[in-house]
Order: structure tokens, then sequence, then C-alpha cells
């Protein structure tokens, strides 16, 4: 090799170098900036989710509230109204000698079914039968009362190792599957809903069935679907509908368990 | 206006570069953060090592040993400064480099018959180690969320760096046969050399500048708290 290729090789194995170089780092940057616009973007879907979710969180804070107070006022506040009524007439009776038997019967009945629709609100608000026996109990109780009805054929299947960490989780649960449970009634117009529950490792499965009309198609989700995926979310569970059963509905939902 | 005239203006001016990058440094060292310090000394010490080199050759004293202190000192500094950042990045900094380049270092001053030779072998190593890292800089850069606000003048210094290292390797890897070629056509392959150490200073200085006029508030490190799902 003479003076001048050695040269020439040089200069062809510096430029090679530098291009190189040159090339990494384009390489590098662009690969950045296409990362963090990802980044971005799934940031941004997961600040739109959490808006969402507060958002139905709060919608559903109220209907709630509107719920209570509806019954407060129309069933309990009626009532109420009623015994007042009958104090006034009961009281006239006394000051005119009459018989006071049938209004005293009237202002019992009337304070026996406040005491029953206050004992009603508290227990849809928190169970007793959950705190005090615990959760598998809780859909006991739940599937009878349901069953009570004679509207739907419920049966829940919640013979597994309960390894959830606190109360709060048993009330999560139990507000998920009260929420599938509504939903089968109010929209379904299902004849029998099966909720299994299973153990697989560390993960609680709860599968549930019903044989009525199934989810539109689509990926619409209302308000009680909504709570349900918060309640999910809180869990650090997932969930999944499966909407192209043929006939009724199928959703699969998978917690963590702490052991 | 020959080559010997560029070849001496491309040195002055980068010289000139070098020791501006440090004066900076020197003068605003406040506005950097503490993750730059090292790479500050290896400024300061680049402007001081130019400087002397510079001043030995005008005297006409054999300024190659300089190339000897140079060397170790880069790596150690510039090996530290990659050091804080991968650290910066909840990353192990590979040690296993560090013991090749001392090794390189160390051994190779030991089978140098004399010291008027280059350290050809320990300067490519070092370079390719000091690459290598440049290029794992890249790429943490890349995968990870770098969690200060510093990480432009880093990147910037990655990148200076990466051209200097990458576009000198070969003439220091062939430089027994650049030195048996005759003058001429040896400054102009020099000046190759002298042109990525302007590149790149010029880089470090317009960084350092950019810093210096743009002042982070390094104590807050926004990213860390907001930014950065990792944290």
């Amino acid at each position: 090799m003479n003076d001048s290729e050695f040269i020439l090789y040089i200069v062809i194995s510096v430029a090679i170098m530098i291009v190189f170089s040159l090339g990494l780092i384009i390489f590098f940057s662009t690969s950045q900036k296409r990362i963090q616009a990802e980044k971005l973007v799934n940031q941004q879907i997961k600040i739109d989710f959490q808006k969402k979710l507060l958002d139905s969180t709060i919608q559903t804070q109220e209907k709630e509230r509107d719920r209570i107070a509806r019954e407060l006022h129309d069933d309990v506040g009626s009532k109420l109204n009623v015994i007042h009524l009958n104090l006034h007439l009961l009281k006239k009776a006394i000051a005119k000698g009459q018989d006071t038997e049938k209004i005293l019967d009237h202002i019992r009945t009337s304070l026996d079914e406040s005491i029953q629709t206050s004992r009603d609100i508290s227990h849809e608000l928190m169970p007793p039968v959950l705190s005090k026996f615990g959760i598998h109990s809780a859909f006991e109780e739940l599937e009878n009362a349901i069953n009570r009805t004679g509207v739907v054929k419920l049966t829940i299947d919640s013979e597994v190792e309960w390894l959830l960490k606190d109360d709060m989780q048993q009330l999560h649960l139990f507000r998920i599957v009260q929420e599938l449970i509504q939903n089968a009634l109010k929209h379904a117009n299902a004849k029998h809903v099966n909720i299994n529950f299973v153990k697989k490792q560390n993960l609680l499965c709860l599968d549930y069935h019903d044989d009525g009309v199934g989810f539109p198609k689509g990926d619409t989700k209302g308000l009680g679907l909504n709570n349900l995926e918060i309640r999910v979310q809180v869990l650090n569970g997932s969930w999944q509908i499966n909407r192209q059963v043929s006939n009724g509905a199928e959703i699969k939902i998978r917690i963590p368990l702490y052991e | 206006m020959g080559l010997l005239f560029w070849h001496k203006l491309l040195l002055y001016v980068t010289i000139g570069v070098s020791v501006l990058a440090a004066l900076v440094f020197i003068f605003r060292t406040k506005a950097f953060s503490s993750r730059l310090k090292y790479f500050g000394y290896f400024v300061l010490v680049g402007g001081v090592f130019e400087l002397l080199a510079f001043i030995l050759a005008r005297f006409e004293i054999p300024n190659l040993i300089v190339s000897y202190f140079y060397t170790p000192i880069e790596f150690l500094l510039i090996g530290l400064f990659f050091g804080e950042i991968t650290r910066a990045f909840d990353k192990r900094f590979p040690d296993f480099l560090f013991y090749i380049g001392l090794i390189l270092i160390v051994g190779s001053s030991f089978f140098l018959p004399t010291i008027e030779e280059y350290q050809s072998i320990t300067r490519t190593g070092v370079q390719l180690i000091l690459i290598f890292l440049c290029v794992f800089g890249f790429y943490l850069f890349t995968v990870k969320n770098y969690p200060y606000n510093d990480g432009a003048l880093v990147k910037i210094i990655f990148m200076a760096l990466l051209l200097k290292y990458s576009g000198s390797i070969f003439l220091y890897l062939f430089n027994e046969q650049i030195a048996t070629l005759e003058l001429r056509p040896q400054r102009a392959i020099w000046l190759i050399n002298t042109g990525m150490y302007f590149v790149a200073h010029l880089i470090i200085l317009i960084g350092f500048i950019n810093t210096v006029r743009k002042p982070y508030d390094y104590n807050t490190d926004v990213t860390r708290t907001i930014s950065n799902p990792e944290w």
C-alpha cells in the first residue's frame, strides 16, 4: 500500500466513523422522541380514563344520595307525616273520649314500616352481615333475598378461601356482585344468573353468566358498569365483558389476592 | 495561505474554544448541576493541557509527554461523569470498562521504551471505551426516563464526545503508520483530528453557554416528582 492509498483509507475510515456516529445520534434522538410521544399518549389515555372514573364515581355518589334522599322523603317522611296526623287524631279522640285502638294500630304500623325502611336503607349502605359474618354469608343472604322475589334464579358459588386484604376489599367485591345482579334485573331480563368464584394461584376469579338479552354490541358502558369498573380498578383487578356470547351475558373479573 | 496556515488557525481557534469552555465553567460553576462537576473538571483540565501543550510547542519543547498525563486524567474524569449519569438512571456503571481502561493505561506505560513515543494502543483503547459509554448513555436516554433537568446538556456532551472520539480513533490506531508519512500529508491527516476536537469543544461550549443563560433550579427536580411515573 502506498502513502496516498493509506491516506485515502484513513480518510474514508474517519468519514465512516463520523457518519456512523451521526447516524447513531439521529437514531437515538428520533427513537427517544418517538418513545416519549408514545408515553405522552399513554399518559393522556390514563388521565382521560381517571377523569372518566372520577366522573362516574361522582355521578354514582350523587345518584345514591338522590335515591336515599327520595326514600327518606317519600317513604320515611310520608310515614312520619301519617304518624303525626294520627297523633292529632289520637289527641282529639282522647279529648272526645272515643275509641283510640284503631288509630294506635295505624301509628304502630306506620312506625314499624318506618323502622323497616330506615333499616333497609342502612343495610343497603353497609350490609351488617358483611361486617359481622364475612363475605360468604353476605353472598348467601343476597342470594336468598333475590331468590325470594322469584324474578330471577340466582346462584352464587362462593365456597372459596377468601384472602382479601381488608373489609373495604370485601365491600367492593360485594358491591361488584350487587352491581352485576342489578344489571341483570334492570336491563338483561335474565331468568337465571350464575356467579362463580374460583381461586387460581394468587387470583380470585369471578365468572358471571346470565341468560338475558346480553350486552349491546360496541364499547358502550352505562353508569352501573362504570361503577363496577371503578371498583375492579380499586381492587387492582381486571375485567372483561364477552359480547360475543350467543345468549346472555358473560363477564370475567380477576382480582389479585394477598396471601 | 497553505495547509500550515489553516492548521495553525484551526489549532488556535480550538485552543480558544476549549479555554473559553473552561472559563465558562470556572466563572459559572453554580449554574451546573452536581452531576456535571466531573465533566466540568475535564473541560478545565482539557483547557489547561491545551494551553500547556501550546506553550511547550512554542518554546520548541517536546509536548508529547502531556498526553501521558492527559489520557488517564481524561479517562478518569469522563468515567466519573458517566458514573454520575448512570447513577441518575438508577443503573450500575459498567465497572469492567474502568478496569480495562486502567489495565490499558498502566500496562502500556511498562511497554513503551521511551517517553517520546505515543501511547497509541492506550489512547485507542480508552477512546473505544469512551465511545461505548457514549452509546450506552444515549441508549439509557432512549429507554429510561432521565429524572433531572440537565438532560439536554448531558445529551449535548454525549454527542460531542461521540463525534470527537469516533472521528479520531482511527488516527490514533494508525498513529505509527501516519508518523512515517511526509510532513504535509501527516499535517493534513492530523488536521482532521483538530477539526473533530474543535467541533466537539464548540458543541460543549454552546451547551455550556445555553446552560449558563438559562440556569435550571436543580434543587426542585420537577421531572422527578411530576412527569416520571417510575419514580
